[in-house]
Protein backbone atom coordinates (compact mmCIF):
# COMPACT_ATOMS: atom_id res chain seq x y z
CA UNK A 1 0.00 0.00 0.00
CA UNK A 2 2.92 2.35 0.63
CA UNK A 3 3.63 2.76 -3.02
CA UNK A 4 0.12 3.84 -3.69
CA UNK A 5 0.41 6.71 -1.32
CA UNK A 6 3.85 7.64 -2.54
CA UNK A 7 2.34 8.00 -5.96
CA UNK A 8 -0.33 10.29 -4.61
CA UNK A 9 2.26 12.34 -2.83
CA UNK A 10 4.13 12.81 -6.11
CA UNK A 11 0.95 13.97 -7.73
CA UNK A 12 0.34 16.55 -5.06
CA UNK A 13 3.78 18.04 -5.29
CA UNK A 14 3.56 18.26 -9.06
CA UNK A 15 0.26 20.06 -9.07
CA UNK A 16 1.45 23.14 -7.25
CA UNK A 17 3.48 24.33 -10.18
CA UNK A 18 0.82 23.54 -12.65
CA UNK A 19 -1.99 25.90 -11.92
CA UNK A 20 -0.39 29.26 -12.63
CA UNK A 21 0.46 30.19 -16.23
CA UNK A 22 3.96 29.61 -17.52
CA UNK A 23 6.81 29.16 -15.09
CA UNK A 24 9.91 31.34 -15.16
CA UNK A 25 12.44 30.45 -17.82
CA UNK A 26 14.93 29.02 -15.39
CA UNK A 27 12.26 26.79 -13.94
CA UNK A 28 11.18 25.73 -17.39
CA UNK A 29 14.62 24.50 -18.32
CA UNK A 30 14.92 22.65 -15.08
CA UNK A 31 11.60 20.88 -15.47
CA UNK A 32 12.34 19.90 -19.04
CA UNK A 33 15.50 18.21 -17.83
CA UNK A 34 13.44 16.26 -15.37
CA UNK A 35 10.96 15.18 -18.02
CA UNK A 36 12.00 11.57 -17.97
CA UNK A 37 10.57 11.14 -14.47
CA UNK A 38 6.93 11.52 -15.44
CA UNK A 39 7.05 15.17 -14.50
CA UNK A 40 5.22 16.31 -17.55
CA UNK A 41 2.61 18.02 -15.42
CA UNK A 42 5.29 20.53 -14.47
CA UNK A 43 6.02 21.43 -18.07
CA UNK A 44 5.14 24.75 -19.58
CA UNK A 45 1.47 24.99 -20.45
CA UNK A 46 0.63 24.28 -24.07
CA UNK A 47 -1.48 26.80 -25.95
CA UNK A 48 -3.01 26.77 -29.43
CA UNK A 49 -0.86 28.47 -32.09
CA UNK A 50 -2.13 31.55 -33.91
CA UNK A 51 -4.94 30.67 -36.27
CA UNK A 52 -5.16 27.09 -35.03
CA UNK A 53 -8.36 25.39 -33.95
CA UNK A 54 -8.44 25.26 -30.13
CA UNK A 55 -9.69 22.19 -28.30
CA UNK A 56 -12.02 22.28 -25.31
CA UNK A 57 -9.26 20.75 -23.17
CA UNK A 58 -5.52 20.26 -23.45
CA UNK A 59 -4.42 16.64 -23.69
CA UNK A 60 -1.28 14.58 -23.20
CA UNK A 61 -0.23 11.47 -25.11
CA UNK A 62 1.40 8.73 -23.02
CA UNK A 63 2.95 5.43 -23.97
CA UNK A 64 3.67 2.37 -21.87
CA UNK A 65 5.19 -0.98 -22.56
CA UNK A 66 5.84 -3.86 -20.23
CA UNK A 67 9.38 -5.10 -20.41
CA UNK A 68 9.23 -8.62 -21.81
CA UNK A 69 10.32 -11.44 -19.57
CA UNK A 70 9.62 -9.72 -16.26
CA UNK A 71 6.49 -10.47 -14.25
CA UNK A 72 4.05 -7.57 -14.08
CA UNK A 73 4.13 -7.46 -10.31
CA UNK A 74 7.78 -6.44 -10.21
CA UNK A 75 7.39 -3.51 -12.55
CA UNK A 76 6.05 -0.19 -11.45
CA UNK A 77 3.28 0.89 -13.73
CA UNK A 78 3.99 4.50 -12.97
CA UNK A 79 7.60 4.14 -14.06
CA UNK A 80 6.54 2.50 -17.29
CA UNK A 81 4.23 5.24 -18.54
CA UNK A 82 6.07 7.88 -20.52
CA UNK A 83 4.61 11.18 -21.64
CA UNK A 84 5.08 11.78 -25.35
CA UNK A 85 3.70 15.30 -25.58
CA UNK A 86 0.84 17.65 -24.93
CA UNK A 87 -1.33 19.66 -27.28
CA UNK A 88 -4.04 22.29 -27.16
CA UNK A 89 -5.29 22.54 -30.74
CA UNK A 90 -6.49 20.24 -33.51
CA UNK A 91 -3.37 20.99 -35.57
CA UNK A 92 -1.05 20.21 -32.66
CA UNK A 93 -2.89 16.94 -32.11
CA UNK A 94 -2.34 15.85 -35.72
CA UNK A 95 1.37 16.72 -35.44
CA UNK A 96 1.80 14.19 -32.64
CA UNK A 97 -0.59 11.66 -34.05
CA UNK A 98 1.04 11.67 -37.47
CA UNK A 99 4.46 11.12 -35.89
CA UNK A 100 3.43 8.08 -33.87
CA UNK A 101 2.95 4.56 -35.17
CA UNK A 102 -0.58 3.22 -35.22
CA UNK A 103 -1.67 0.96 -32.36
CA UNK A 104 -2.20 -1.86 -34.83
CA UNK A 105 1.50 -1.71 -35.68
CA UNK A 106 2.69 -1.87 -32.06
CA UNK A 107 4.14 -5.09 -30.77
CA UNK A 108 4.23 -6.71 -27.37
CA UNK A 109 2.35 -5.59 -24.30
CA UNK A 110 1.94 -1.90 -25.15
CA UNK A 111 -0.53 0.90 -24.54
CA UNK A 112 -1.24 4.36 -25.88
CA UNK A 113 -3.00 6.68 -23.46
CA UNK A 114 -4.54 10.02 -24.30
CA UNK A 115 -5.57 11.92 -21.18
CA UNK A 116 -6.62 15.41 -20.30
CA UNK A 117 -3.69 17.55 -19.20
CA UNK A 118 -3.05 17.11 -15.49
CA UNK A 119 -4.64 13.63 -15.25
CA UNK A 120 -2.25 10.70 -15.12
CA UNK A 121 -3.44 7.50 -16.77
CA UNK A 122 -3.53 5.79 -13.38
CA UNK A 123 -6.38 4.47 -11.26
CA UNK A 124 -5.01 6.36 -8.28
CA UNK A 125 -5.05 9.83 -9.84
CA UNK A 126 -7.47 12.17 -8.06
CA UNK A 127 -9.57 12.54 -11.20
CA UNK A 128 -9.78 8.77 -11.68
CA UNK A 129 -10.06 7.30 -8.20
CA UNK A 130 -13.88 7.47 -8.07
CA UNK A 131 -14.17 6.57 -11.73
CA UNK A 132 -14.31 3.68 -14.11
CA UNK A 133 -14.03 2.78 -17.76
CA UNK A 134 -15.89 1.29 -20.65
CA UNK A 135 -13.89 -1.57 -22.13
CA UNK A 136 -14.22 -2.93 -25.64
CA UNK A 137 -12.25 -6.00 -26.63
CA UNK A 138 -11.35 -6.11 -30.28
CA UNK A 139 -10.05 -8.86 -32.44
CA UNK A 140 -6.74 -8.12 -34.11
CA UNK A 141 -6.89 -5.74 -37.03
CA UNK A 142 -9.47 -3.31 -35.64
CA UNK A 143 -7.47 -1.34 -33.10
CA UNK A 144 -6.09 1.45 -35.31
CA UNK A 145 -9.42 2.38 -36.79
CA UNK A 146 -11.32 2.17 -33.48
CA UNK A 147 -8.65 4.10 -31.58
CA UNK A 148 -8.72 6.90 -34.14
CA UNK A 149 -12.50 7.13 -34.03
CA UNK A 150 -12.48 7.04 -30.23
CA UNK A 151 -9.97 9.82 -29.73
CA UNK A 152 -11.50 12.00 -32.46
CA UNK A 153 -14.84 11.73 -30.66
CA UNK A 154 -13.18 12.61 -27.35
CA UNK A 155 -11.20 15.58 -28.71
CA UNK A 156 -14.26 16.81 -30.62
CA UNK A 157 -16.39 16.71 -27.43
CA UNK A 158 -18.87 14.25 -28.90
CA UNK A 159 -19.65 12.51 -25.60
CA UNK A 160 -21.62 15.43 -24.15
CA UNK A 161 -21.03 14.49 -20.51
CA UNK A 162 -19.58 17.76 -19.28
CA UNK A 163 -16.29 17.34 -17.43
CA UNK A 164 -16.69 13.61 -16.95
CA UNK A 165 -14.27 12.19 -19.52
CA UNK A 166 -10.72 11.67 -18.24
CA UNK A 167 -9.02 9.95 -21.16
CA UNK A 168 -8.79 6.97 -23.47
CA UNK A 169 -6.48 3.96 -23.73
CA UNK A 170 -5.66 1.44 -26.42
CA UNK A 171 -3.94 -1.71 -25.18
CA UNK A 172 -2.22 -4.09 -27.56
CA UNK A 173 -2.16 -7.61 -26.17
CA UNK A 174 -1.19 -11.02 -27.44
CA UNK A 175 -4.44 -12.22 -28.96
CA UNK A 176 -6.66 -9.18 -28.83
CA UNK A 177 -6.60 -5.42 -28.50
CA UNK A 178 -8.60 -3.44 -25.96
CA UNK A 179 -9.81 0.12 -26.14
CA UNK A 180 -11.27 1.92 -23.17
CA UNK A 181 -12.54 5.34 -22.17
CA UNK A 182 -12.24 6.52 -18.58
CA UNK A 183 -14.65 8.79 -16.74
CA UNK A 184 -14.61 10.47 -13.35
CA UNK A 185 -17.71 9.18 -11.61
CA UNK A 186 -18.41 5.46 -11.88
CA UNK A 187 -21.64 5.83 -9.91
CA UNK A 188 -23.15 8.33 -12.35
CA UNK A 189 -25.30 6.01 -14.41
CA UNK A 190 -26.71 8.68 -16.71
CA UNK A 191 -23.17 9.59 -17.70
CA UNK A 192 -21.92 6.05 -18.19
CA UNK A 193 -25.01 5.21 -20.28
CA UNK A 194 -24.45 8.23 -22.46
CA UNK A 195 -20.79 7.34 -22.96
CA UNK A 196 -21.78 3.80 -23.95
CA UNK A 197 -24.33 5.05 -26.48
CA UNK A 198 -21.86 7.52 -27.97
CA UNK A 199 -19.21 4.79 -28.21
CA UNK A 200 -21.62 2.56 -30.12
CA UNK A 201 -22.38 5.39 -32.51
CA UNK A 202 -18.88 6.68 -33.18
CA UNK A 203 -16.99 3.38 -33.27
CA UNK A 204 -19.27 1.68 -35.76
CA UNK A 205 -18.49 -1.64 -34.14
CA UNK A 206 -19.37 -5.09 -35.41
CA UNK A 207 -22.84 -5.94 -34.00
CA UNK A 208 -21.70 -8.70 -31.65
CA UNK A 209 -19.10 -6.53 -29.86
CA UNK A 210 -19.32 -6.79 -26.07
CA UNK A 211 -18.95 -3.66 -23.98
CA UNK A 212 -18.13 -3.86 -20.30
CA UNK A 213 -18.01 -1.18 -17.60
CA UNK A 214 -15.47 -1.62 -14.84
CA UNK A 215 -14.90 0.66 -11.85
CA UNK A 216 -11.30 1.43 -10.98
CA UNK A 217 -11.81 0.23 -7.42
CA UNK A 218 -12.80 -3.16 -8.87
CA UNK A 219 -9.73 -3.05 -11.12
CA UNK A 220 -7.49 -2.40 -8.12
CA UNK A 221 -9.13 -5.22 -6.15
CA UNK A 222 -8.80 -7.63 -9.06
CA UNK A 223 -5.16 -6.68 -9.50
CA UNK A 224 -4.37 -7.23 -5.84
CA UNK A 225 -6.29 -10.53 -5.79
CA UNK A 226 -4.46 -11.77 -8.84
CA UNK A 227 -0.95 -10.68 -7.90
CA UNK A 228 -1.48 -11.10 -4.19
CA UNK A 229 0.49 -8.07 -2.99
CA UNK A 230 1.70 -4.95 -2.03
CA UNK A 231 1.92 -2.84 -5.10
CA UNK A 232 -1.45 -1.95 -6.53
CA UNK A 233 0.01 0.94 -8.50
CA UNK A 234 2.30 -1.56 -10.16
CA UNK A 235 1.95 -3.27 -13.52
CA UNK A 236 -1.38 -3.92 -15.14
CA UNK B 1 -42.85 77.91 29.34
CA UNK B 2 -41.65 74.47 30.20
CA UNK B 3 -45.04 72.94 29.79
CA UNK B 4 -45.75 74.53 26.43
CA UNK B 5 -42.39 73.53 24.97
CA UNK B 6 -42.98 69.94 25.95
CA UNK B 7 -46.32 70.03 24.22
CA UNK B 8 -44.84 71.33 20.97
CA UNK B 9 -42.22 68.62 20.98
CA UNK B 10 -44.77 65.93 21.56
CA UNK B 11 -47.03 67.19 18.79
CA UNK B 12 -44.14 67.31 16.37
CA UNK B 13 -42.66 63.95 17.16
CA UNK B 14 -45.60 61.70 17.49
CA UNK B 15 -46.77 61.46 13.88
CA UNK B 16 -43.27 61.63 12.43
CA UNK B 17 -41.79 58.62 14.20
CA UNK B 18 -43.10 55.78 12.12
CA UNK B 19 -42.20 57.54 8.85
CA UNK B 20 -38.64 58.23 9.87
CA UNK B 21 -38.06 54.57 10.55
CA UNK B 22 -38.74 53.37 7.03
CA UNK B 23 -38.16 56.29 4.64
CA UNK B 24 -34.91 58.10 3.77
CA UNK B 25 -34.76 61.52 5.35
CA UNK B 26 -34.57 63.55 2.13
CA UNK B 27 -37.84 62.24 0.70
CA UNK B 28 -39.63 62.51 3.97
CA UNK B 29 -41.49 65.73 3.31
CA UNK B 30 -43.27 64.38 0.21
CA UNK B 31 -44.38 61.06 1.59
CA UNK B 32 -48.05 60.30 1.47
CA UNK B 33 -50.11 57.42 0.14
CA UNK B 34 -50.52 58.91 -3.33
CA UNK B 35 -46.84 59.54 -3.99
CA UNK B 36 -45.98 56.08 -2.73
CA UNK B 37 -48.32 54.49 -5.24
CA UNK B 38 -46.90 56.70 -7.98
CA UNK B 39 -43.39 55.71 -7.14
CA UNK B 40 -44.32 52.03 -7.27
CA UNK B 41 -46.01 52.45 -10.61
CA UNK B 42 -43.02 54.31 -11.97
CA UNK B 43 -40.79 51.47 -10.88
CA UNK B 44 -43.01 48.90 -12.55
CA UNK B 45 -43.08 50.88 -15.74
CA UNK B 46 -39.33 51.18 -15.64
CA UNK B 47 -39.00 47.41 -15.50
CA UNK B 48 -41.38 46.42 -18.27
CA UNK B 49 -39.09 47.50 -21.16
CA UNK B 50 -36.96 44.40 -20.34
CA UNK B 51 -39.23 42.64 -22.75
CA UNK B 52 -39.05 39.33 -24.53
CA UNK B 53 -35.97 40.23 -26.56
CA UNK B 54 -33.88 41.19 -23.61
CA UNK B 55 -35.19 38.27 -21.60
CA UNK B 56 -34.07 35.86 -24.32
CA UNK B 57 -30.67 37.51 -24.38
CA UNK B 58 -30.26 36.99 -20.67
CA UNK B 59 -31.37 33.37 -20.88
CA UNK B 60 -29.01 32.72 -23.79
CA UNK B 61 -26.10 34.19 -21.89
CA UNK B 62 -26.74 31.69 -19.13
CA UNK B 63 -27.17 28.85 -21.60
CA UNK B 64 -23.88 29.69 -23.30
CA UNK B 65 -22.09 29.45 -20.01
CA UNK B 66 -23.31 25.89 -19.58
CA UNK B 67 -23.26 24.58 -23.12
CA UNK B 68 -20.59 26.50 -25.01
CA UNK B 69 -18.09 23.72 -25.60
CA UNK B 70 -15.68 23.60 -28.46
CA UNK B 71 -16.81 20.60 -30.42
CA UNK B 72 -15.74 19.19 -33.79
CA UNK B 73 -17.22 16.43 -35.88
CA UNK B 74 -15.00 13.59 -37.05
CA UNK B 75 -15.08 14.94 -40.60
CA UNK B 76 -13.95 18.42 -39.55
CA UNK B 77 -11.07 16.96 -37.53
CA UNK B 78 -10.03 14.66 -40.37
CA UNK B 79 -10.26 17.59 -42.77
CA UNK B 80 -7.70 19.48 -40.70
CA UNK B 81 -5.26 16.55 -40.69
CA UNK B 82 -3.95 17.37 -44.15
CA UNK B 83 -3.18 21.06 -43.58
CA UNK B 84 0.55 21.92 -43.51
CA UNK B 85 0.46 22.93 -39.82
CA UNK B 86 -0.75 19.46 -38.90
CA UNK B 87 2.12 17.71 -40.71
CA UNK B 88 5.00 19.53 -38.96
CA UNK B 89 7.09 17.56 -36.54
CA UNK B 90 6.42 18.62 -32.92
CA UNK B 91 9.43 20.45 -31.43
CA UNK B 92 9.87 18.26 -28.34
CA UNK B 93 9.28 14.73 -29.50
CA UNK B 94 11.15 12.13 -27.46
CA UNK B 95 13.23 9.57 -29.30
CA UNK B 96 11.31 6.39 -29.10
CA UNK B 97 10.55 3.30 -31.19
CA UNK B 98 6.93 4.37 -31.52
CA UNK B 99 7.90 7.87 -32.67
CA UNK B 100 8.30 8.35 -36.42
CA UNK B 101 10.87 10.65 -37.97
CA UNK B 102 8.48 11.79 -40.68
CA UNK B 103 4.73 12.25 -40.63
CA UNK B 104 2.98 9.19 -41.88
CA UNK B 105 0.46 9.68 -44.57
CA UNK B 106 -3.07 9.35 -43.32
CA UNK B 107 -5.29 8.63 -46.16
CA UNK B 108 -7.68 8.09 -43.25
CA UNK B 109 -6.78 4.53 -42.40
CA UNK B 110 -7.65 3.22 -45.82
CA UNK B 111 -4.97 0.57 -45.70
CA UNK B 112 -6.18 -0.74 -42.37
CA UNK B 113 -9.81 -0.49 -43.28
CA UNK B 114 -9.19 -2.42 -46.45
CA UNK B 115 -7.38 -5.05 -44.49
CA UNK B 116 -10.20 -5.20 -41.97
CA UNK B 117 -12.91 -5.46 -44.62
CA UNK B 118 -10.86 -7.99 -46.54
CA UNK B 119 -10.49 -10.08 -43.43
CA UNK B 120 -14.21 -10.18 -42.86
Amino acid sequence: MNNKFDALKDDDSGDHDQDQGSPKDSEKEKTEDEDKDQNSSKRKMVVPGAGEHPLQYNYTFWYSRRTPGRPASTQSYEQNIKPIGGFASVEQFWRFYSHMIRPGDMTGHSDFHLFKEGIKPMWEDDANKMGGKWIIRLRKGLASRCWENLILAMLGEQFMVGEEICGAVVSVRFQEDIISIWNKTASDQATTARIRDTLRRVLNLPPNTIMEYKTHTDSIKAWVDFHGLVNPSGGR
Amino acid sequence: MEVSRRRILQKHLEPARPLRRCVPADTEPNINAATCAQALRAEEEHETPIGIEQFCKIVNLHKKKEVARISYSRDVLLGLSSCPEAMKKPPFLPEHPIVLMEARDFGPLTHHEMRWNGGN
